[in-house]
């Protein structure tokens, strides 16, 4: 391994230590998408200039011209000895079903409607499966909300071949904190657990305990009681680490102790107040939220009115980026703008609160709002804020009367019957003082994720008989007795609810890879339910939907005719069958229960540390998706560091303290100390406040992929502080390392000023200058909406960019050399049949990754490593640039635009100009279509390309492991055959419509033309045989073209605000057309080029108090 | 350090006579390797007439040619589906069912050739459920995209580009001679010929699996020779009349469009 020097460390000054010079600099950008960008840092510029970053030039040199020769010449001597190029290519079988499955056509994917439960919410998801394969999650059409990133990563850890795969037996001790472990099987297990059962049910099963995640099974819950009523005396604990507790305790409190979860309707919010929430992103109906929060700000188009939110918040989350007034705070200061805020609205409250000046500002801005809006309004605290904050805002919706409007209340299936925290602090106490014999644990990884005073400290190694039942061998399985696999939610039966009640359930797609059980067949086999030989998932679900009341009411004829599916069959199998096809029971949501706050509960008002820590999930959660290298390598929303979970701390603090971003410090807490985690600089996050991102940091236990991936923060937190702390000590800097942040990648306005007066002038052309009004850069549009209803045209600016200065002169039919796509005598109109073109509403992006890690499972794009991410060398298709704007020294100044960034299909096409071998051409439709079997990887096409997003294979990503770098990589001639290396279970879950790329291959974007194809041909094949059954009669009202809304890609269907929207451009129905000629905010991304990009962005129009 | 002349790096007298064998072997190499690339490393010299062994050496000359099944009856996904798929061992079997059951226990219901040594595979996989595997013949690339039905809803024959598979394999009792083999070379350029010019290889939907079809049998031909449009016994030029009769009735795209990398390329 190279021992690389930090990227940015002698910029120390520019970047971070020293901006007083930002307004003299000669950019001194308006946009700007890191502090080094910001600061103009020299470094950033010789990085962008630097083809073979972080390689030392000795080394490069070190490969002489006489070896080069060398191997040349053998390399040449060895391809003519084998004559590799003439001769067939491997034999290849064809394997058919011996009997094949009715409606199973080979190579074409079939659709499951299914689920799969996080954190007691049940996820609703449509899984393609290809040949028998679980490939892809798609949202499920008719829930009505899209799927997350991590729904999207769960296709990877299904063939995650590190997965747990076999009944382990742990004992003693492998000195590494483990134990030795011998392989056993589910008999063996099974008959040890029966004799087990027998005994804990002595005594009623005082000796038993069961440590599970969350859920809202209703078959889980059912077994649950019955093996509640088998051992009475039995402790069932829930824990989740990043659960919903102080949420359902505010509930308690504000409710005289009856648990309810408050169900959201955004979309008819006016105002929205956010208290250390992210409501859009972290949220357990995070997806549902921003599809109605996108309803409100798309309403800007129809009725010039739009939603406004307020965010309070310490983090710079997706929720706070995406508001219209954002105040950066300490977490403990929620409290105090609340209970001001509450007191302006005359709730009952504290008097005489005390604010800053900035507080007071907004909180008054925001009580002046929601007044107005009254029961408009929605306001919503984060999980991390005590439970009387959450109580307190009960008050406040009676108070504005929301209940009915934009609130109801509903039932809590995962309100257990003590706080969970304190049930589990109990259990604790109990297996330490040595009454519990046997511990079950269903999923969670405690050992890793615990608060640190309870569970720990030995505490664990005193129970006799521990159990856990999980998909990998993780931390807490390490130190069990028992590790059994735990089955995907592709692979078993079960279900679940949705975040508002709908029962959903959930089908296997696949067999257990790995010998796997679910939680209720392990359950079941644990209750010695002697009718069941092996206790299946199926007809345990069943049973619960037979003999409860889950299908009473339900309205099938919303979604399915009655002559429709299983019409055949009656009574519960024709339910039972309907139910499995849409993979929810319709009308099953929870019916609204009323409560009334009847006591206010306010807050307690805490002075605050001097540095607050909060928590917050990183990019593999809890840590329970480690070892998922999509989810390490996808670049973080807000920060895009990739591959680690840095301490974030505001600008001005990092200032203060002498840091620079990797610099590595030491945090103590109440609750321990964590030492060498680095720092890295957020822009707009509050003074006084450091985010710990959980999750990562996991030992050897994780897989080979998630070992060692940043550092684990958990020692921080304890009991009854889980959501925020007061900080210790923050020390200085102890150390250094490197961080690989995608925010100083593919600069589109990245030039050097210092080159040439071009490049000065496309620099301020593009990005804007700061201090000139008026003058806006083509590359982000965005204003407020009182000056959009004032006058669109200066927000805009020129739509059509500045031709006279095209870089790219293309044919015109025009003088002026304007173009016109939809005039018929256009050039290169590509244009038959269809017309592909694609918007992206910048109004509504969140930049939250799914389209992200949805482009990546649908089109076969490798992981790189932290390594190769830091060398610029991502392959992701599409990327997202979040482009701050203000003082980063001023964290209340900070506002955001994001940018989901793939190839734009540009008609005059800058890449296809310079391509030696016209491996990337237009095809009829607009598709700047790439061909990987013909490039040679010139990569001038990348040099050429203004966008920045075509990606190279420098090395065979695919068959490389993530964490390993090659040495010396100049040397590495020939690359293993890429075929060969690929894991026989990671290959699994390739699409086998695209392409998977070796070597020295460019790619793209190209609109998902897998998919296109596909709606294609159906069209197509079912137009002739129509036609061929009653004569070809050229009916020309027949629909030869594929209709608007058959295509669905791979991002836009992953985005849960709707803001991409994809079709033909010559179908003047379309959405895709309308928006894209009708719709006054359109602009295309540098247009003053010329390259005409069928991509078009939608202006961002913001709506802050006037 | 001392130098000392030596004779160590000096060629010796006979190495002169090396000389013309050099300027021989070099003309003679430039003479044969350049045809030995290019004729060794052609699709054509490849592909063309490949005939892997198979498992079970099934006769398409007795299923097509003697019986007269039409391809569809086993490749019945080829309408729906890019792949039209081998046909599941169950299909084989509702002709062919075993004599016995596995434990030797004689069946009611016997197939065809019962006591063929030849179906023990086939049987053998009936009662396991474990494919056979048979030895794919026309295999491309798997960065080109072929789709089954894009072709035949569209008027391509099966024999365009598969050959007569009617008369492949062995005939009647003969049961030694292996089975499909490949006509076509299946290179790039050899798709492009259709895909340029289109009319030139179309046919009627209903003829699409007929094996020795000829336009001059087609009835609209026959009528636009009774009316002079067509020359009698001019087999080109009434393809070319009926192709492009067809090429406008089922839609066919231009061929701009079927040249596109993403027709294909994904």
């Amino acid at each position: 391994m190279l021992d690389l020097p930090p990227l940015i460390e002698s910029n120390k000054n520019e970047a971070i230590a020293d901006v007083s010079t930002i307004e003299d600099h000669i950019t001194g950008q308006a946009y700007w998408r890191s502090l080094e960008e910001q600061a103009n840092a020299p470094e950033l510029l010789d990085q962008l200039g630097d083809e073979f970053q972080g390689y030392d030039p000795e080394e490069i040199q070190a490969v002489s011209r006489r070896t080069f020769l060398k191997l040349a010449g053998a390399s040449l001597a060895l391809a003519g000895l084998t004559l590799s190029g003439c001769r067939r290519w491997p034999k290849e079988e064809l394997a058919p079903f011996a009997a094949r499955p009715e409606d199973l056509i080979p190579g074409v994917p079939n659709y499951f409607a299914s689920m799969a439960e996080r954190g007691g919410i049940a996820h609703p998801m449509l899984v393609a499966s290809f040949d028998g394969r679980p490939i892809k999650v798609e949202g499920h059409p008719m829930a009505g909300f899209a799927t997350d990133v991590y729904d999207q990563a769960l296709t990877l850890q299904q063939y995650d071949p590190e997965r747990l795969r076999d009944v382990l037996i742990g004992e003693g001790d492998d000195g590494q904190g483990g134990k030795n472990i011998s392989r056993s099987s589910w008999t063996t297990f099974e008959s040890w657990m029966t004799k087990k059962a027998d005994e804990l049910k002595a005594d009623g099963g005082a000796k038993f305990a069961v440590l599970a995640e969350p859920t809202s099974s209703p078959t889980a819950l059912r077994l649950k009681a019955k093996l509640k009523a088998a051992m009475p005396q039995m402790s069932w604990v829930t824990y989740e680490p990043l659960g919903q507790d102080s949420v359902i305790e505010g509930s308690k409190l504000a409710f005289e102790g009856q648990a309810v979860r408050t169900q959201y309707d955004v979309s008819k919010a006016k105002v929205i107040a956010c208290f250390d929430s992210d409501f859009l992103c972290n949220h357990p109906s995070a997806t549902r939220n921003a599809k109605g929060w996108a309803v409100g700000r798309k309403s800007v188009d129809t009725e010039k009115k739009m939603n406004r939110m307020y965010v309070v918040e310490s983090a710079m989350t997706i929720t706070g980026a995406a508001a219209d007034e954002r105040l950066p705070i300490q977490p403990s200061r929620v409290a105090y703008v609340l209970t001001y805020v509450a007191g302006k609205l005359g709730v009952p409250a504290k008097a005489d609160v005390k604010l800053t000046e900035v507080e007071k500002a907004f909180a008054d801005k925001l009580a002046k709002d929601l007044i107005a809006s009254g029961s408009n309004s929605v306001i919503v605290a984060g999980a991390s804020q005590p439970a009387d904050v959450h109580a307190y805002i009960h008050a406040i919706n009676k108070k504005l009367g929301t209940t009915g409007v934009t609130t109801t209340y509903s039932d809590e299936p995962t309100a257990d019957e003590t706080w969970q925290l304190q049930a589990f602090a109990d259990l604790s106490k109990k297996m330490e003082a040595g009454e519990i014999d046997t511990l079950l644990i269903l999923g969670g990884n405690p050992a890793f994720d615990a608060p640190r005073d309870m569970f720990f400290g030995g505490i664990f190694e005193k129970v006799p008989h521990k159990i856990k039942l999980g998909l990998y061998r993780d931390e807490t399985a390490a130190k069990c007795d028992w590790a059994l696999p735990a089955a995907t939610s592709f692979e078993c039966w079960g279900d679940g609810r949705w975040y508002d009640g709908t029962v959903a359930v959930q089908q296997p797609l696949i067999l257990p890879l790995f010998n796997g059980r679910s939680t209720i067949e392990l359950l079941a086999s644990i209750l010695g339910d002697k009718s069941l030989q092996q206790p299946s998932g199926y007809d345990l679900v069943r049973e619960t939907f037979k003999s409860g009341e889950l299908l009473k009411g339900a309205t099938f004829a919303e979604h399915l005719t009655e002559a429709g599916y299983a019409a055949e069959l009656s009574g519960f199998e024709k339910d039972w069958r309907r139910t499995v096809h849409l993979g929810f029971v319709p009308g099953s949501a929870f019916k609204p229960v009323f409560v009334d706050a009847k006591n206010t509960v306010q807050p307690k008002l805490k002075e605050s540390a001097e540095f607050e820590v909060v928590f917050v999930p990183s990019a593999v959660y809890d840590g329970r998706f480690a070892n998922s290298p999509w989810l390490q390598e996808a670049p973080d929303p807000i920060t895009k560091v990739t591959w680690d979970n840095p301490l974030l701390m505001s600008v001005p603090d990092m200032r203060d303290k002498g840091l620079i971003n990797a610099d590595q410090v030491t945090i103590k807490t109440g609750g321990g100390e964590v030492q060498e985690i680095m720092v890295f600089g957020q822009p707009g996050q509050a003074k006084g406040t450091v985010i710990a991102q959980l999750g990562n940091g996991r030992n050897q236990q994780a897989g080979s992929v998630g070992q060692g991936v940043g550092t684990d923060v958990y020692p921080l937190r304890v009991s009854g502080q889980m959501g925020f702390m007061p900080v210790q000590e923050v020390s200085g800097k102890t150390g250094s390392d490197y961080l690989a942040y995608t925010s100083v990648h593919h600069l589109v306005d990245g030039l050097s000023p210092e080159v040439d007066e071009t490049s000065k002038w496309a620099l301020e052309k593009r990005a804007g200058k700061k201090g000139k009004s008026g003058k806006k850069g083509n590359i982000i549009k965005e204003g407020k909406l009182k000056d959009w209803k004032k006058d669109p045209g200066k927000i805009m600016g020129h739509a059509h960019g500045d031709l006279s200065l095209q870089l790219y002169q293309g044919p015109s039919i025009y003088e002026d050399g304007s173009y016109d796509r939809k005039h018929p005598d256009g050039p290169e109109a590509f244009n038959h049949p269809h017309a592909w073109g694609m918007t992206i509403d910048l109004t509504s992006c969140l930049g939250c990754n799914s389209c992200v890690i949805a482009c990546q499972a649908e089109n076969n794009i490798p992981s790189v490593g932290k390594k190769q991410v830091w060398r610029s060398r991502e392959m992701h298709w599409q990327r997202t640039d979040t482009y701050y704007k203000g003082d980063p020294d001023k964290p209340e100044d900070i506002q955001v635009v994001h940018q989901p960034v793939s190839c734009v299909q540009c008609e005059n096409a800058p890449c296809e100009q310079v391509c030696p071998v016209a491996a990337t051409v237009h095809d009829t439709e607009g598709l700047n279509t790439m061909v990987y079997n013909r490039c040679i990887g010139t990569r001038y096409c990348s040099n050429n390309c203004p966008y920045k997003v075509r990606r190279f294979n420098y090395f065979d990503y695919h068959a490389k492991s993530v964490r390993k770098d090659f040495a010396n990589p100049w040397l590495n001639i020939p690359d293993t055959q890429q075929g060969k290396a690929i894991d026989q279970i990671k290959r699994m879950v390739f699409n086998p419509d695209v392409t998977v790329r070796m070597r020295g291959v460019m790619e793209k974007c190209t609109y998902c033309t897998q998919r296109i194809q596909r709606a294609k041909i159906q069209q197509k094949n079912a137009y002739v045989q129509s036609q061929n059954e009653g004569g070809f009669t050229h009916d020309p009202t027949e629909q030869k073209t594929v209709p608007d809304g058959t295509i669905v890609v791979a991002c836009q269907d992953a985005c849960p605000t709707d803001c991409i929207s994809f079709g033909d451009l010559n179908d003047p129905e379309s959405k895709v057309a309308k928006i894209q000629y009708k719709n006054k905010r359109v602009y295309g991304m540098l247009d003053e080029l010329n390259t005409r990009p069928r991509t078009k962005y939608l202006a961002k129009i913001r709506n802050p108090h006037p | 350090m001392s130098y000392e002349q030596t004779d160590q790096f000096v060629f010796p007298k006979w190495a002169n006579y090396l000389l013309p064998l050099l300027v021989l072997s070099v003309l003679g190499g430039a003479a044969v390797v350049p045809p030995l690339v290019i004729y060794g490393g052609s699709a054509e010299t490849l592909n063309v007439g490949y005939q892997p062994d198979q498992p079970v050496p099934y006769s398409h000359a007795t299923h097509v040619g003697k019986l007269g099944m039409d391809c569809r009856t086993c490749h019945n996904t080829v309408e729906d589906a890019g792949f039209a798929a081998i046909p599941p061992t169950q299909t084989c079997v509702s002709c062919h069912a075993p004599g016995t059951d596995p434990q030797g226990v004689p069946s009611n219901m016997p197939g065809a050739h019962q006591n063929s040594i030849n179906l023990k595979p086939v049987w053998e996989s009936y009662y396991t459920g474990d494919p056979i595997d048979w030895i794919k013949v026309h295999d491309i690339a798997d960065y080109a995209y072929f789709n089954h039905s894009a072709h035949v809803n569209k008027g391509v024959g099966c024999v365009s580009c598969h050959g007569r598979v009617d008369k492949m394999g062995g005939a009647g009792t003969d049961d030694s001679i292996a089975g499909v083999y490949q006509v076509q070379n299946l290179s790039m350029g050899w798709c492009l010929e259709c895909h340029r010019e289109p009319e030139k290889y179309l046919r009627p939907l209903r003829e699409i699996t007929n094996m020795d079809w000829s336009p001059l049998d087609n009835d609209r031909v026959k009528a636009a020779i009774a009316a002079g449009e067509v020359d009698e016994g001019d087999e080109q030029g009434a393809q070319i009349w009926l192709g492009t009769k067809l090429k406008e009735e089922y839609e066919i795209n231009n061929p701009a469009y079927m040249q596109s990398c993403s027709t294909c390329h994904r």
